[in-house]
């Protein structure tokens, strides 16, 4: 498999902040990719620097084997929805779109159309007198419509209702089969967007936390829940496992890192307690804040 | 679709801004002279500078053009230097065009309307409008690329540079332009200057090679702010 993008070191500063910092990854062919991470983890600088909209500090970046910066082999194959895109305030959804077709090599007209219709995008009004929504249904359209070798959508559905969104993951998801590509969507809706993410790449603070397969990922952690007690004897023995825990009373589940094996399974099973897999959102939420709390202890 | 011919008629999507609304503060700006002249009736004429409009209308329209369309540009996957021709293109071909109705506008008051029947001389203009008609043509397009570059600088400056640097720039060009009359004044050169302008300065015409320069200087150093420029 071919690799579209690949980063070895890179490091964006301003000033002497380090919005992104000694970052390597390699992204795949053909394969949907999921960008997550907090406000600020630099997110938008990665994929800002992918598309040679910014330049690194270090580092090496490769897009497509070469390297993104004026380079039309490589521009043309790009497209990247920007929650923060700016679009000239004269023009209308139709001109934008317009222009979009001019410049995308393999934009589909049909497929454009039809979106503009499903999102209920009104053609003839200027851009800015749209809604935050309606904004960005239109970022969408140039999105999937441009059906470019390598599509970014970063934070593509601010203002969306949950409608749009939906027709957003299906019309993606049916077009990618269809029309295979690179996608990288970046979100904070982790749980809504992970049914299509194969891959995840989890950044804090600049840095990479995370790269790896969503399977396996997802198969990373699993919750029991029972009478506290039970719970209790469940855990103990497994203290570094526990990442969580919630009491309700006299009820309570634990949170743990590790396979749900067989031997697991049989002592839950004993002791009357239900076992279920994590959400790739907790487990993500979980490996940000115990990054930030080792980065607080490292710091006193 | 190449993309410098993709950028060319994305400015050409918005027609109103390029072919209607200059036209419309200049008619305006017109009818007033027109009116006045009417009523008035001096037997020398009415000489105007209503048609200076255009020309401003223009130079904000360079500042305008970059502040809104590069960042789009760039957002749509296109190299910077593919929207530095095909803007380029765009306001060269927007200013033929208006260069071909402003020299219509003037051999039409000078010759056939003479001063549109009241003494109006509003689009041909002594000094600004002398010669034969291809010559000012090329003065009126050169003038109205430099004024379009010049904001076109501007913009590409704050593009680059952010808001200091455009402050920065501001503050030297000012500083430029009140250090340099001082100079003059104090080492009492003002009477060379006035000798050199009147040698060699007759018409509008004569000051075209130095604005082709100035276009060029511009032209030059917007394409390397932008090569730099980040959104």
């Amino acid at each position: 498999m071919s690799q579209v993008v690949y980063a070895k070191g890179l490091t964006k500063s301003y000033g002497g902040f380090d919005a992104v910092k000694d970052v390597s990854f390699a992204l795949e062919e053909n394969r949907i990719y999921g960008l997550l991470g907090r406000n600020g983890a630099g997110k938008t600088t990665i994929m800002n620097m992918i598309t040679a909209q910014t330049f690194p500090t270090r580092g090496e970046l490769k897009v497509f084997g070469e390297e993104p910066f004026e380079n039309g082999r490589v521009l043309s194959r790009v497209c990247i929805v920007k929650e923060s895109q700016k679009y000239p305030d004269y023009f209308s959804v139709r001109d934008v779109l317009e222009t979009a077709a001019m410049l995308f090599p393999n934009w589909d007209r049909a497929f454009a159309a039809s979106l503009v219709e499903e999102f209920r995008l009104p053609v003839k009004r200027k851009m800015k007198k749209l809604s935050r929504g309606m904004l960005s249904s239109v970022g969408i359209v140039v999105g999937l419509a441009s059906r470019a070798p390598l599509t970014i959508f970063d934070e593509p559905y601010l203002g969306l209702d949950a409608v749009a969104r939906k027709i957003f993951y299906d019309r993606l998801m049916e077009d990618y089969t269809e029309h295979p590509r690179t996608v990288v969507l970046s979100t904070h809706l982790i749980d809504e967007a992970s049914p299509l993410l194969e891959h995840l790449l989890v950044i804090d603070g600049g840095r990479i936390l995370l790269d790896e397969d969503a399977d396996e990922l997802r198969g990373r952690a699993y919750s029991v829940a029972g009478t506290a007690s039970k719970v209790e004897a469940f855990a103990s023995g497994r203290e570094d496992q526990v990442i969580a825990r919630e009491t309700f009373g006299s009820l309570a589940s634990a949170t743990l890192l590790g396979v749900m094996d067989e031997g697991t399974r049989r002592q839950a099973g004993s002791l009357n307690l239900e076992l279920a897999s994590v959400s790739v959102q907790q487990l993500i939420v979980h490996l940000t804040q115990e990054n930030t709390q080792r980065k607080a202890a490292n710091d006193r | 679709m190449n993309r410098t011919l993709g950028i060319f008629r994305m400015h050409w999507r918005d027609k109103f801004s390029v072919l209607v609304l200059p036209w419309v503060i200049c008619g305006f700006s017109f009818v007033v002279n027109l009116i006045v002249g009417a009523g008035v009736r001096p037997e020398e004429g009415i000489y105007t500078g209503g048609l200076s409009s255009i020309y401003v209308y223009v130079f904000v329209a360079g500042i305008v053009i970059l502040a809104q369309t590069f960042p789009f540009a760039l957002g749509m996957g296109v190299r910077r230097t593919d929207y530095f021709w095909g803007t380029l293109a765009a306001t060269a071909s927007s200013s033929a065009i208006t260069t071909v109705v402003l020299i219509l506008l003037s051999e039409a008051e000078a010759g056939w309307l003479n001063g549109w029947g009241v003494g109006l001389h509003f689009f041909h203009l002594p000094f600004v409008h002398e010669g034969p008609a291809w010559l000012q043509a090329a003065t009126h397009f050169t003038l109205l690329m430099t004024l379009i570059l010049i904001g076109f600088f501007i913009s590409a400056v704050y593009r680059r540079f952010g808001k200091f640097g455009l402050y920065a720039f501001g503050l030297v060009a000012l500083l430029v332009f009140i250090v340099g009359p001082l100079l003059l004044t104090y080492f009492e050169r003002w009477d060379d200057i006035g000798r050199w302008v009147e040698a060699n300065f007759h018409t509008l015409n004569d000051l075209t090679p130095w604005l082709l320069l100035v276009a060029v200087l511009l032209g030059l150093g917007s394409y390397g702010m932008l090569r730099k420029a980040t959104i």
